[in-house]
């Protein structure tokens, strides 16, 4: 069955179809959310908004456009007012996270098969950089570049998520590619001698 | 991307200041020769790419990014207790409140000007300037008070050195 038809059906309150809408997209938008917001353990319960608005929203959705996208910009929307309304508390976050994470390597960290230890450390915290800069970026900024990058969504797509054209996502990326490259600049002699972030 | 000369003494810095662009171009194949003939000589940089190529190309995945077991039930039961039926005098005063709401913050904002209109009317009327300092003006220069303050200020240029002392 595919997503509009499968959209069709939570209209009408089917929730046999909801539960399969529901697995079916929600590992992207659980990973979406999670690089969106600026704390990621909030990640599951935007994502649980996400899917309320889509449950309710069912109805009004006009099929003009993908339901992925449809479903996509819900949770850029989301994670967006979540950031916004949580900007107060940032500082305490990170304090706090800062204390906790002294000497933290970042989740994720796997030796790939073939790799020795030394070199995966090294791609961890290269990784680790990434993430960091990505995560400091403006918030528009930030969202396209996820989406690009890391969720491998075409500039169409993220036009048709961001609702703006086709050009402003060209050059809001190539800004986001700028910003990120002076934020890395003055790393990365560090990241040569291998020193740790 | 500015071409600038990679392949000079600021070799480093260039790949360094154009990293990303450096590694895009390298994993769609369009480097410049420059660039290359760079790397191919500096094995501090084509590390610093080759590293930063696969932390690039192979971004870490996202922390929680798989849901709890009790991801979709949490969610039902949420979806349950929006489309329970509310009791009847409940939902007609959420109603009412959600209409009323805006009105009586206007409300509240133009009685404030009211207020603020009528306590205005309410006092003495400014006395003009002359009325103000009725008692502290003089009618000419000449008859400034002696020893007072505005005949210091005024007349204290013409003072001899005798009155001064």
């Amino acid at each position: 069955m595919d997503d509009g038809e499968l959209l069709r059906r939570v209209a009408a309150k089917d929730l046999a179809a909801f539960k399969i809408l529901v697995d079916r997209f929600q590992s992207s938008v659980l990973g979406l959310c999670s690089r969106l917001l600026r704390h990621p353990q909030n990640a599951e319960d935007v994502a649980q908004d996400v899917f309320f608005q889509v449950y309710k929203s069912s109805g009004t959705f006009r099929h003009d456009c993908r339901v992925s996208t449809w479903i996509y910009r819900i949770a850029v929307n989301r994670c967006r007012n979540f950031n916004r309304d949580n900007r107060k508390f940032e500082r305490w976050e990170e304090l706090r996270s800062g204390l906790e994470n002294e000497g933290w390597s970042g989740p994720g960290f796997v030796v790939p098969d073939g790799d020795d230890p030394e070199s995966a450390r090294a791609v961890n915290e290269t990784q680790t950089l990434i993430r960091k800069a990505v995560a400091s970026l403006p918030e528009k900024q930030k969202a396209m570049l996820i989406l690009h990058k890391f969720e491998g969504r075409s500039y169409q797509e993220i036009a048709e998520i961001m609702e703006v054209s086709l050009p402003a996502v060209e050059s809001c990326l190539h800004r986001a590619k700028v910003n990120l490259q002076k934020k890395l600049a003055p790393r990365l002699p560090d990241l040569c001698r291998g020193r740790k972030f | 991307m500015k071409k600038e000369n990679p392949g000079g003494n600021g070799g480093c810095a260039f790949i360094q200041s154009h990293l990303i662009s450096v590694i895009e171009e390298n994993t769609a194949g369009a480097l410049s020769p420059d660039i290359q003939e760079h790397l191919d000589s500096c094995p501090e940089c084509a590390k610093l790419v080759r590293q930063f190529s696969r932390g690039w190309e192979n971004p870490a995945p996202p922390e929680n990014a798989q849901p709890s077991p009790s991801f979709f039930p949490r969610l039902i039961v949420r979806i349950e207790a929006e489309e329970k039926p509310r009791p009847g005098g409940r939902r007609a005063l959420a109603i009412a409140w959600r209409i009323l709401r805006p009105a009586a913050v206007a409300a509240i904002f133009l009685g404030g000007i009211f207020a603020g209109h009528e306590m205005g009317k309410a006092g003495k009327p400014l006395p003009s300037p002359k009325e103000h300092f009725a008692d502290r003006l003089v009618d000419s220069f000449e008859n400034i008070p002696r020893g007072s303050v505005a005949d210091f200020y005024v007349n204290r240029q013409n003072l001899s050195k005798e009155d001064l002392e």
